[in-house]
């Protein structure tokens, strides 16, 4: 025991012997109580997962919290950006970044709770905002695919009116990204039943459209962070 | 007394006289008496102690029973104490719950689990911070939630049972009653030390069958303590050999988790709170 801690055990000894004597009368049913508040808080947390460039290789990101700028788990970069930030996995050059072309990018969530995404610019981006008006970003839910690692098998739609359902009516043009534009709103979790955070997670692919008659030449590589958080 | 054998060989007369003198004299001889009757009755005694609920960490004395007991019985000292977060003495009245939430365990992954209480405190908040890690889809690398583990500590001169019941059980806003969820598991530390306090050193298990038995039913769900029933049952006493409360002090654990195989993600968000209240006697 330490030194410190002695006299205030022998003051409750001394109280407690004093209590004793008092109390003797009631020896046959005496009892002792001692008292734990069990409490099970369960908060939002949501897991974000892509690629890790170049080869690939899935890594994992865990963020929680009630909005976005509380965050109760901060996450140390990797593909990553700090606060439940994601960088899109694998951000392309124009073609590639076409909704319609396969190797489109995407990442994916697992949740327990209804999360919002937003949609912002990387910090340093330097790219022509006049063309990348006519650049319209847009997120599209899957639940299966054939393509890319295993997932879905026990999610379902964060957003109860299906897979159409919680993105933004009107895309947001590139160039207004430089502030945080919010691109989706769900209202559920993603996981249905028991299983992996794999199985458990929904699938959002990053498209871009370009509202431009003329064909657009040259490579851009705009770096997207999203944002996850539950609300 | 050799006065009266002198007398018998004398004349009658003198005999009278010796006689007189010896009736005069007999209240010099008698005695009075006092009765000593040494009895040690030592009554039962057991103490129950754990730490106060100022945010300090001295242990203090919660309550004790003297004699036989019962769990409806007088309660000696009113107060109800609370028990302690498991390896410390600091009292989960202030850290269950108080703000944040139950930490998570990210399990399965390439570098193993990943708790998300990074600082240990007990909660998730803010100040946790985690790194990006690496998991490999085909692999089962689940969302799971941390026990929540609580102390508290006895010292007794003979065997004690305990009563646990549940009181105040509030799963507001879920489909289910969470208490028919959470599975308490309880066992007893014989010895060790918490924050400096080294306990049990002059100790023994309780329970002549070691520190897991005399638990009814182990573990179980949180459910099956509501109106109260046995959770132990001792049949010897704690002091093995002299020493301070402390030394002769065994440590009673408990475990809370969510269902017997953990939390899931597709449990949702929630907050249960339940009252456990545990009771010493001696039957």
């Amino acid at each position: 025991m330490r030194e410190d801690q002695k006299p205030s055990l022998l003051k409750a000894f001394a109280a407690g012997a004093a209590a004793l004597v008092g109390a003797l009368a009631g020896l046959p049913d005496a009892k002792a109580d001692i008292v734990h508040q069990v409490s099970f808080e369960i908060q939002p947390v949501i897991v974000v997962w892509g690629t890790r460039p170049p080869d690939r290789t899935a890594s994992l990101a865990t963020i929680g919290g009630r909005n976005r700028s509380e965050q109760n788990i901060r996450i140390t970069p990797e593909t990553v950006y700090g606060n439940g930030s994601i960088l899109a996995a694998q951000p392309g050059d124009l073609q590639s970044l076409d909704s319609s072309n396969s190797a489109a990018p995407y990442f994916h969530v697992a949740s327990n709770a209804p999360f919002q995404i937003d949609a912002q610019l990387a910090a340093g981006q330097s790219l022509d905002l006049g063309q990348m008006a006519d650049l319209r970003l847009s997120l599209r839910a899957q639940l299966t695919s054939k393509t890319g690692p295993y997932f879905g098998r026990n999610a379902q739609w964060p957003h109860s009116g299906g897979p159409e359902a919680g993105f933004a009516a009107t895309k947001p043009a590139l160039s207004d990204l430089a502030t945080p534009k919010t691109v989706f709103i769900g209202n559920r979790k993603t996981a249905a039943r028991r299983g992996s955070i794999a199985a458990q997670s929904v699938r959002f692919v990053v498209g871009v459209s370009s509202t431009a008659n003329e064909q657009l030449e040259g490579r851009l590589v705009p770096d997207i962070v999203f944002t996850v958080y539950s609300l | 007394m050799a006065a009266n054998r002198v007398a018998l060989g004398v004349t009658g007369k003198i005999r009278s006289v010796l006689l007189s003198v010896a009736v005069c004299a007999a209240p010099l001889v008698g005695h009075a008496s006092i009765l000593d009757n040494p009895a040690f009755n030592v009554e039962g005694l057991v103490i129950v102690w754990s730490a106060p609920t100022d945010g300090t960490t001295t242990p203090i004395v919660n309550d004790f029973v003297i004699g036989t007991g019962a769990p409806g019985g007088t309660d000696l000292i009113s107060d109800d104490a609370f028990t302690v977060v498991t390896g410390s003495l600091l009292t989960t009245q202030d850290t269950s719950g108080a703000f944040g939430g139950i930490p998570y365990v990210i399990s399965g992954t390439a570098t193993g689990d990943v708790d998300t209480d990074s600082n240990g405190d007990g909660n998730i908040t803010a100040d946790d911070t985690i790194d990006a890690f690496v998991f490999n889809p085909l692999i089962d690398t689940r969302v799971d939630a941390v026990d929540t583990r609580t102390s508290f500590y006895v010292a007794s001169n003979t065997a004690f049972d305990i009563v646990g019941d549940v009181t105040a059980s509030d799963s507001s806003g879920l489909a289910v009653d969470l208490s028919d969820f959470i599975v308490l598991d309880m066992n007893v530390t014989v010895s060790g030390e918490d924050d400096g306090l080294a306990f049990g050193d002059a100790a023994q298990s309780p329970n002549s069958g070691g520190p897991t038995a005399g638990f009814t039913q182990n573990p179980r769900i949180l459910s099956d303590l509501e109106g109260g029933i046995t959770v132990f049952q001792g049949d010897r006493a704690t002091a093995v050999s002299p020493g301070s409360i402390v030394e002769q002090s065994v440590r009673f654990d408990q475990v809370y988790s969510i269902g017997f195989t953990g939390y899931d993600l597709a449990f949702g968000t929630f907050d249960f709170s339940a009252t456990v209240v545990y009771t010493i006697f001696v039957p």
